[in-house]
């Protein structure tokens, strides 16, 4: 059945090259991925710049994966690193004085991309390019807010990177938080029933019991629940309150008027189970201190009885792959994978309309031949055979065809990570969509990962929020003043001595005055 | 001025002959733990690089680790990036130093001669820099335009002159008696001559001063390299030591090779290695080169 | 007009050798200074600096329509004026007990010790504080050790404060010192030889003769600290705070990062809160001088804190 699936759809792409290559003969792109007019070794060598969030040796560059792409495209890469936690700094620095690579990675947000998009910084896609690179376009399409970008600003500036185009998990798309990791063997060890959905109480009881029990012998170095800031607003906030989003604090009322979601009490309901994990000692002492690499410490460390792992079949694999490095664990016996609920057992942290994870911008003084090779480049990875590449490795080395689908040769022990560093050269579609069916991944954790996805669904509230487009794209200095960083702020308000609801009650009201201009432009506008 | 050091060494002497009272022994003890407090954190430093985490989480307080491991070592030798930082460090010395060192003696010298036209706007405008900026976007548009970006030299060029450097040098300069510079003038020496033949080997002890501080300075640089090196090969030791303090990075780089070492991988050892690599140059070099710190700032303390 | 061309002509040396440092001006701090102009703009890369259109004090009045800018402000002053009550007296103290040091050698070691972590970076030196403060580090080892709970430093808005007066003692202050001991060795040895025929002791001529004599140096040092009332060291403050701490490790500067790097608001936003960073420190500095100068010292430009040359960020 899967196989048919993508026999289909590799023949429709098929088809669709051989349409393009008719009517607009003598432009590259299209489909054909051996040997199409894109890549043809009569090109002059390019060098193409690339500001991207990893950092590859020169060991590494000199693997085959890396190589073929250079080969394939006939390209070197000017390979301009960036530094995640100076993303936003090198990025606003480059755009504003006019230095951008050819192609970057940026953290996409609508008030800077009108900005960017209005005075020229950043490269205006051709008007047919849809037409010439038609893989792309697709990918492009599987994000509704790129349709909408380009609507607002009149042509393509900004490519948003979809998570899912072939693959979906779910439909309608859920978005990965919300997946927990917990150590089955602990949870055995204690008596806590195993289950695919736990309320955040539960959680806490489970932590509870690993904290009084310590069943890995741990002492003091055991960690009950690893949460850095960001994913405890995930945990103890989003999933209990609908108010206070991953990607707003702003929704509409009943009454269709503007409300601030930090400031309702549910949020302070949700802020003091956080604090009572904090104050019990169940999140890491220090936190505040930790960020998202910090999940390792359940896997390599060991340390850790629950983390926020995220519903995508390749994290499982990685959990797989070191535990047994690290820990000498087989993690089929000691981790168990599941979806935290709110405490009224509902699921709440689905919100449609997104699917993506930042985006591509071009400089807009990009020679033509520069853009079109990148643009090849990405319309090639975004078919089913560039994307089984640019996951799996090298046809014949890491993988091959067996009956018609593709199979891992890779031995167990190495993963394409060890052996050829970040594969950047998968620019545009993110992982996540091939790892749903990635053959190198466990069946079992694919179809565990899809399972937990669809079991969102199915314990959803029935009705799902969409994003606000009127407020996604409002531009305003009032909007900007209010662009809190929700996970530190609630950190902060936790770890605060005294009482959390009166810290609460003066944080609401210090916030305010910036918060209440925006909703009253908000509410006499929209 | 020489004569007066021999009085006081004399007067010193005279005072060392009396027995040592309580007093002597309180001040002792105060200094020595004000030293152990300074040097017990460089200490901890060490040991948390060299044990092993478990051991470490158990006692926090041990003085040596009972199984010392060189894990955290081996695998920042294996990632290289820290002595790549190293080499790119040393770069910027070699590049930076004698430009600083060389733009700073001529403007202080010409600035430290009594009376020329305009002398007074030059010094103000030069001060002014000090408390106003342009800001970085500006900075890096005028390294774009001279084609620096990314490279080393933008580092070098945008932190090459410090005023308050200049102005110790200048202070020196001026307590040179004017009389052997005019009968040098009057035996028809230039200024250039002058400035070599004259000033520059009365001026050894600022030279060295201000040579080390720009020195020290430039090791430690982070915030100019973080905007302007875009090529990670490129980036100099503190900013490489910021990414593994940081653990910007340490997850992706990590997973092959700490897994191929099969030991598990403990963080703070890893950091804390990292710290005390970046700092064991200027712990080396600092005991034997301390005398040249201090003499210059006394230089111009004295003065007073 | 002629006398001063004939004084150019006869300085024309002075000019070569001033030519490098001066090129070095023009390209590096007055090139990007146009800049400044931004605060007074709207920014619009596309038509650069110069061509963006002027705004009038807009920039400004949005600046001061946001309460946490004038937070930041008073938070900077706050945590400055403590500092300087705190940190101040430590250097002064041990220039005394250094000078009192009776062993030679074990002074000379000593003030290699004391001295050697002024010249580590704020990157390095903030992951040691790090590395001892966290809850199983040392600190906190030796306290469950003697029975107490642990306690989170680095997590705490009230012990973030006293964290960066504690660290900047512990980095800094055996530098300073050097300034007052320099003082303390220009003091005229006869002083000390006539009071001690009169018996006076050592604590007497401590406090009679070595103290009023470094009074002078300890007031201009003062003076100038205040001058720098309204400038943190960014660096300590950047490498040393963390989501917890946030909000009391706001201080001017940090909050000009902030709102030039992580908010979305343009750059000529930001230039206005430097430019009246700048004006601000600007008028502290020169109160300082006027106020150094009537001390009776060399002023603001005679001499500074000591190697400790802190760039203005962002």
């Amino acid at each position: 059945m899967k196989g048919y699936r993508k026999w289909t759809k590799r023949a429709v792409s098929l088809g669709l090259a051989a349409l393009l290559t008719l009517s607009a003969s003598g432009c590259s792109g299209g489909g054909d991925p051996d040997g199409g007019s894109s890549s043809g070794g009569g090109d002059e060598k390019l060098t193409i710049s690339f500001g991207a969030l990893d950092n590859l040796t020169e060991e590494q560059w000199g693997t085959e994966f890396h190589q073929f792409f250079m080969d394939k495209f006939n390209i070197e890469w000017d390979f301009n690193y960036i530094e995640w936690a100076s993303w936003d700094e090198m990025m606003r620095v480059w755009i504003n004085s006019g230095d951008l690579p050819d192609v970057s990675i940026w953290n996409y947000n609508y008030t800077d991309a009108e900005n960017y998009s209005k005075q020229g910084l950043l490269y205006k896609f051709p008007d047919d390019w849809k037409e010439r690179w038609p893989n792309a376009a697709m990918a492009y399409e599987a994000s509704p807010l790129n349709t909408q970008l380009e609507e607002k600003f009149g042509g393509t500036y900004v490519m948003l990177r979809p998570t899912y185009v072939y693959h979906a998990q779910t439909d309608p798309i859920v978005n990965q938080i919300g997946v927990i990791g917990i150590r089955k063997d602990w949870a055995e060890a204690v008596g806590f029933e195993i289950k695919d959905a736990y309320t955040v109480d539960e959680i806490l009881e489970f932590a509870r019991l690993v904290k009084e029990q310590d069943p890995g012998n741990l002492g003091s170095s055991l960690i009950p629940i690893c949460f850095d800031p960001a994913n405890a607003l995930t945990c103890f906030v989003s999933s209990n309150s609908r108010h206070s989003r991953i990607e707003t604090a702003f929704y509409k009322d009943e009454n269709g008027e503007y409300q601030w979601g930090p400031a309702d009490e549910s949020v302070l309901e949700t802020l003091k189970i956080y604090q009572q994990a904090y104050r019990e000692g169940l999140l890491d002492p220090e936190f505040y201190l930790l960020n998202d690499n910090d999940k390792d410490k359940f896997y390599i460390n060991g340390t850790v009885a629950v983390y926020h792992m995220g519903g995508v079949a390749e994290f499982r694999q990685t959990v797989d792959t070191e535990m047994r490095n690290n820990l000498r664990l087989n993690s089929d016996d000691v981790v168990h994978e599941a979806i935290l609920l709110g405490n009224d057992e509902k699921y709440h942290n689905i919100i449609l309309g997104s699917n993506y994870w930042s985006s591509l911008i071009f400089s807009p003084d990009i020679s033509e031949e520069n853009f079109e090779r990148i643009m090849d480049l990405i319309d090639w990875t975004c078919t089913e055979e560039g994307q089984t590449i640019c996951n799996m490795g090298i046809e014949g080395v890491d993988w091959e065809y067996q009956d018609g689908e593709a199979v891992s040769i890779l031995p167990e022990d190495t993963s394409l990570l060890d052996k050829y560093g970040p594969r950047v050269e998968s620019v545009y579609i993110l992982e996540d969509d091939f790892a749903v069916v990635n053959p190198s991944i466990k069946e079992e954790y694919r179809n565990r990962m899809n399972g937990l996805a669809q079991l969102k669904l199915d314990h959803g509230e029935g009705k799902y929020d969409e994003i606000d487009w009127d407020q996604e794209f409002h531009v305003s200095r009032a909007k900007d003043r209010v662009q809190f960083n929700y996970g530190e702020e609630y950190a902060n308000l936790i770890v605060q001595e005294g009482d959390l609801e009166t810290n609460w009650n003066s944080w609401v009201e210090d916030k305010m005055p910036l918060v209440q201009e925006y909703l009253d432009e908000l509410n006499s506008t929209y | 001025m020489k004569s007066k050091k021999r009085e006081r060494r004399k007067a010193k002497s005279g005072l060392k002959k009396r027995k040592y009272t309580r007093l002597d022994v309180v001040i002792f003890i105060i200094l020595t733990l004000g030293a152990v407090v300074i040097i017990v954190p460089f200490w901890n430093v060490l040991v948390v690089s060299f044990a092993t985490q478990k051991e470490y989480a158990d006692n926090p307080l041990m003085l040596f680790p009972g199984k010392p491991t060189l894990d955290a070592y081996a695998y920042l030798f294996k990632d290289g990036k820290i002595w790549q930082g190293y080499i790119n460090t040393f770069k910027l010395l070699i590049m930076g130093l004698p430009l600083s060192v060389f733009l700073t003696t001529t403007m202080a010298y010409g600035l430290s001669r009594k009376y020329f036209p305009g002398k007074k706007v030059i010094m103000y405008l030069v001060v002014f820099t000090m408390i106003f900026n342009g800001g970085i976007v500006p900075m890096y548009l005028v390294m774009r335009q001279l084609g620096l970006t990314g490279s080393l030299w933008a580092v070098t060029f945008s932190t090459c002159f410090s005023v308050f450097n200049m102005i110790l040098m200048i202070n020196y300069f001026q307590s040179i008696p004017d009389s052997l510079i005019e009968s040098a003038r009057l035996d028809g020496a230039g200024e250039w001559k002058i400035l070599f033949r004259i000033v520059l080997p009365l001026s050894k002890p600022i030279m060295a001063t201000v040579t080390l501080f720009y020195g020290v300075s430039i090791w430690n640089e982070w915030y100019d390299a973080m905007i302007f090196i875009r090529d990670p090969q490129k980036l100099p030791l503190q900013n490489v030591l910021r990414s593994i303090i940081q653990e910007t990075e340490i997850a992706t780089s990590a997973t092959g090779s700490i897994a191929a070492m099969g030991a598990a991988q403990f963080d703070d050892g890893i950091k804390m290695a990292a710290v005390f690599l970046t700092m064991v140059p200027i712990m080396c070099f600092y005991p034997f080169l301390q005398k040249y710190f201090t003499k210059g700032i006394m230089v111009g303390a004295v003065k007073m | 007009m002629r006398r001063l061309g004939k004084e150019i002509w006869k300085n024309r040396a002075v000019y070569i050798i001033l030519l490098p440092g001066l090129v070095w001006f023009f390209v590096f701090a007055y090139m990007p200074m146009g800049g400044l102009t931004l605060a007074f703009k709207e920014f619009n890369a596309s038509m650069g600096i110069w061509g963006s259109p002027w705004v009038g004090f807009e920039n400004f009045r949005d600046l001061f329509h946001d309460p946490a800018f004038m937070e930041s402000v008073w938070r900077t002053l706050a945590i400055n004026i403590g500092k300087l009550i705190v940190t101040f007296p430590v250097p002064v103290v041990l220039a005394l007990l250094f000078n009192e040091l009776r062993m030679r050698r074990y002074s000379k070691v000593l003030q290699t010790v004391f001295t050697f972590p002024n010249f580590l970076s704020w990157v390095i030196t903030s992951g040691i504080i790090i590395n001892i403060l966290s809850n199983t580090g040392l600190v906190n080892g030796i306290f469950q050790a003697m029975g107490f709970d642990a306690v989170n430093f680095l997590g705490s808005e009230k012990m973030f404060i006293p964290m960066l007066y504690l660290s900047e003692i512990w980095k800094t202050a055996g530098w300073s010192a050097i300034i007052y001991m320099a003082s303390i060795t220009g003091i005229d040895a006869e002083q000390y030889e006539a009071a001690q025929l009169d018996g006076a002791s050592r604590f007497q001529m401590m406090r009679y003769i070595t103290l009023p004599s470094i009074a002078s140096t300890i007031m201009v040092m003062f003076i100038l600290a205040a001058g720098n009332l309204m400038t943190s060291s960014f660096d300590q403050v950047f490498n040393l705070s963390n989501a917890a701490t946030r909000d009391a490790a706001e201080v001017l500067d940090m909050y000009i990062y902030r709102i030039t790097f992580q908010s979305s608001t343009d750059f000529s936003f930001s230039t206005a809160a430097s430019l009246f960073r700048s004006v601000l420190n600007m008028i502290l500095l020169l109160a300082a001088d006027w106020g150094a100068k009537r001390m009776g010292g060399t002023g603001l430009f005679g001499q500074r804190g000591g190697g400790k040359h802190e760039k203005q960020k962002a």
